[in-house]
């Protein structure tokens, strides 16, 4: 069955935005408690999320001409966490966790969420877990 | 307006309710928000799965604080995506899977990964936005290879609080499309418990 859609009207959207976003898009580094991951975002564009194991995703922008990541999903945090000795408590730098997770699982899927951490913004990103969203 | 969703939104009246139309198949679509003692909630028409294997329409939660979070971050995009993308399209998902194959705690279980229910189809179109608070929703043609998710957590602590709600909206995305099953993400055997369903399959 072809089932396409005609999306809801656009103006709900203009009005949602023009009450709302009251800020530019900021890369930023959070907590996410519902889905127990750390999301780490450079850009405010569509993307697509590259499994790379069940830890660790990248985010790669869609509708570009170049391949480019533009953030990363650090997953089952609390399990992670407890494995890497970390408390997720207070504010840590990125590159701590990137550096804790490289450590213990040196494989290709960290090691790539490495890179991209280290060569962007990121590397001076921190997530703060009292700021849990 | 017709006159079913008249009639609907006259047995709301007691309730702070806005609405957006959406037009899908031809059928109008409505999407509210309701206000749950103070606190506004987006509720989106989709699909559960009960126990006994039946098919029921039901409504999608997505607190209004929490988009207001995105909107605080200027993730317009995820917005978009949101208004076009999960509002009128949840309905249509092709496939409900059940159960992320990694940890994750929530809500005080250490083991919430089990209840996770992802929604999966392809849509043809993406969205973006441009321009800032006084901008608009950019229209693309969907990446090839691509299915569009959406991870929902039963209402199942908090029925009481939020009667109607049978689920909470956690996420949406893009994702890469798996090679032997159209419209479901890449590689879903491995990374899903189960598939729960699929449309046009009994």
């Amino acid at each position: 069955m072809n089932l396409e859609l005609v999306p809801s009207k656009p103006s709900d959207l203009q009005q949602f935005m023009g009450q709302n976003l009251v800020n530019e898009f900021i890369p930023f580094a959070c907590y996410d408690k519902h889905m127990d991951c750390i999301r780490v975002q450079l850009s405010d564009c569509s993307f697509t999320e590259q499994r790379l194991n069940p830890f660790l995703t990248i985010l790669e922008k869609n509708h570009a001409s170049t391949s480019d990541f533009i953030g990363c999903t650090i997953k089952g945090v609390r399990h992670l966490f407890e494995t890497l000795g970390l408390e997720p408590k207070g504010i840590i730098p990125l590159v701590e966790i990137i550096d804790s997770i490289i450590k213990i699982y040196p494989d290709h899927a960290a090691k790539v969420i490495q890179d991209f951490t280290f060569s962007s913004e990121a590397k001076d990103l921190s997530v703060n877990f009292a700021d849990a969203a | 307006m017709c006159a079913q969703a008249a009639s609907y939104f006259r047995s709301l009246s007691i309730l702070e309710v806005r609405f957006f139309y959406a037009r899908k198949n031809k059928k109008e679509v409505v999407i509210e928000i309701r206000n749950y003692n103070g606190q506004k909630i987006y509720l989106v028409d989709g699909l559960e799965i009960k126990e006994n294997g039946e098919l029921v329409e039901v409504k999608f939660g997505l607190l209004a604080s929490d988009l207001k979070k995105y909107a605080q971050r200027g993730q317009a995009s995820a917005i978009a995506q949101f208004y076009m993308l999960v509002v009128p399209g949840l309905i249509l998902t092709r496939h409900i899977f059940r159960g992320l194959e990694r940890p994750l705690y929530c809500d005080g279980d250490m083991d919430a990964d089990g209840s996770k229910l992802v929604y999966s189809r392809a849509p043809t179109l993406d969205y973006e936005w441009a321009g800032g608070a006084q901008g608009e929703p950019v229209r693309h043609a969907a990446s090839e290879n691509s299915a569009f998710v959406v991870i929902i957590s039963p209402n199942i602590k908090h029925r009481e609080d939020y009667p109607g709600v049978a689920g909470w909206i956690e996420r949406w995305n893009w994702v890469k499309e798996d090679s032997g099953l159209s419209e479901s993400p890449d590689n879903w055997v491995e990374r899903y418990d189960c598939k729960l369903w699929t449309r046009g399959q009994s």
